[in-house]
């Protein structure tokens, strides 16, 4: 069995891990171990919409008005806005006003630690294009608050990947919350990947072979405070996500851009396996993958 | 000059005593009464037999549907199967993907 090295912290309200080559030298390793937790740090701090001392939170108090911000915050916001053009708004950074009005409101952690419902009725999204960016500088319509969710997490992820094989590892795993990036020279047969059952936490459901690149996943059933309340918002309809489509993970070369499609899945249905290359999991109980299955053990 | 008034007929001592006996009996009795007039609470989704609960296991059974693309998919992954239909035999898991997890 091929060794490997572990290091594993929290940040961003949920479990990160680096994982890498055992052959790969103990001192690049720490090293590694160390970039990769300063990144996750420094993009929290940029992206986080629950400390208050978060640009995000500075962009979100000051809609309305002109405000200047890091290359990375323009960087992931004008990434952002191109993915909510291509997904004809079904992707959208403006759903932060419906996340607060279905309850949540504060970081996850807090939120499971008390029933919740829904605070007020839903609020309307969609409102993306009205979003002004002119190099570094940003202006949110009134209103209108910023929630990059997933895709900041799949963002970090990235350079945290890359971070890793910079200082000195063969190959580097990086994988926040289930959403993960390999990167690096990998082996020939690539690596097995679980996917986690959404309506059993903890058990495996399928697996997958990777050989680079990314996946991410998104579940209705993963961080959920109550019936029909959870963190995917429908932009069509401002409520929690329901097209009977439970989990849906997904394949890209980056995992910002596995997260943006893995929520695109989720909320437009089966169809989108002609778009994108992933595993879903419906409400009536099918695994519907369109990947290459010649290898698999597939039970008739 | 004045009139006589005209005399109060007044109650008896022993009406006076059935008509205090009569309202006492019916303050006594009416929150039993709104008790017994007010709507149950609706069975629990939980059967009981006796007084121990009986838990229901819903054992989740799942379909594996292998979709032709309309356009090829990425050849960097593959579908492997899962650990129950004998792919645990070919290698472990390095790590997991699931819906954002805490």
């Amino acid at each position: 069995m091929m060794e490997r090295r572990l290091h594993a912290f929290r940040s961003m309200g949920t479990s990160v891990s680096l994982i890498a080559d055992g052959r790969s030298p103990a001192e690049a390793f720490e090293r590694a171990a160390r970039h990769v937790e300063m990144v996750f740090a420094r993009e929290d701090l940029r992206f986080s919409r629950f400390r208050g001392d978060s640009e995000l939170t500075r962009v979100n108090a000051r809609a309305g008005r002109w405000t200047k911000v890091s290359s990375g915050f323009a960087t992931l916001l004008a990434y952002s806005l191109d993915a909510a053009a291509r997904s004809g708004g079904l992707f959208d950074p403006t759903v932060l006003p419906s996340l607060i009005a279905a309850g949540y409101d504060r970081d996850f952690d807090e939120l499971i630690a008390g029933a919740r419902d829904a605070l007020h009725p839903s609020e309307p999204c969609g409102r993306w294009p009205e979003i002004e960016l002119d190099g570094d500088l940003v202006r949110l319509p009134v209103g209108v608050g910023l929630d990059f969710g997933g895709i900041a997490k799949g963002w970090t992820v990235d350079l945290a990947a890359r971070a890793a094989v910079g200082e000195g590892l063969r190959w580097a795993i990086v994988n926040a919350g289930g959403d993960l990036r390999i990167a690096g020279s990998l082996p020939r047969e690539g690596f097995v990947i679980a996917i986690d059952d959404p309506e059993a936490s903890g058990e495996e459901l399928s697996r997958v072979r990777v050989a680079g690149g990314a996946l991410a996943t998104s579940s209705v059933t993963a961080r959920a405070w109550g019936p029909g309340l959870h963190h995917l918002i429908d932009p069509r309809t401002g409520l929690p996500a329901d097209t009977g489509i439970l989990q849906a993970t997904v394949w890209a070369e980056t995992c910002a851009e596995a997260e943006i499609r893995a929520k695109w899945a989720l909320l437009s249905g089966s169809d989108i396996l002609d778009h994108v290359s992933g595993v879903l999991v419906t409400a009536d109980g099918r695994i519907l993958t369109n990947l290459d299955a010649a290898d698999a053990e597939v039970p008739a | 000059m004045t009139e006589p008034h005209a005399r109060r007929s007044r109650l008896s001592k022993r009406a006076l005593r059935v008509w205090a006996w009569v309202a006492g009996g019916l303050a006594f009795f009416s929150p039993w009464v709104a008790l017994g007039l007010s709507p149950k609470p609706v069975a629990r989704s939980v059967q009981t037999y006796g007084q121990r609960p009986v838990i229901i296991i819903r054992r989740i059974t799942r379909r594996v549907v292998v979709q032709d693309a309309a356009r090829p998919t990425a050849p960097q992954i593959r579908y492997v199967g899962s650990s129950s239909s004998g792919a645990s035999a070919v290698a472990p898991p390095v790590t997991t993907t699931s819906g954002s997890h805490p």
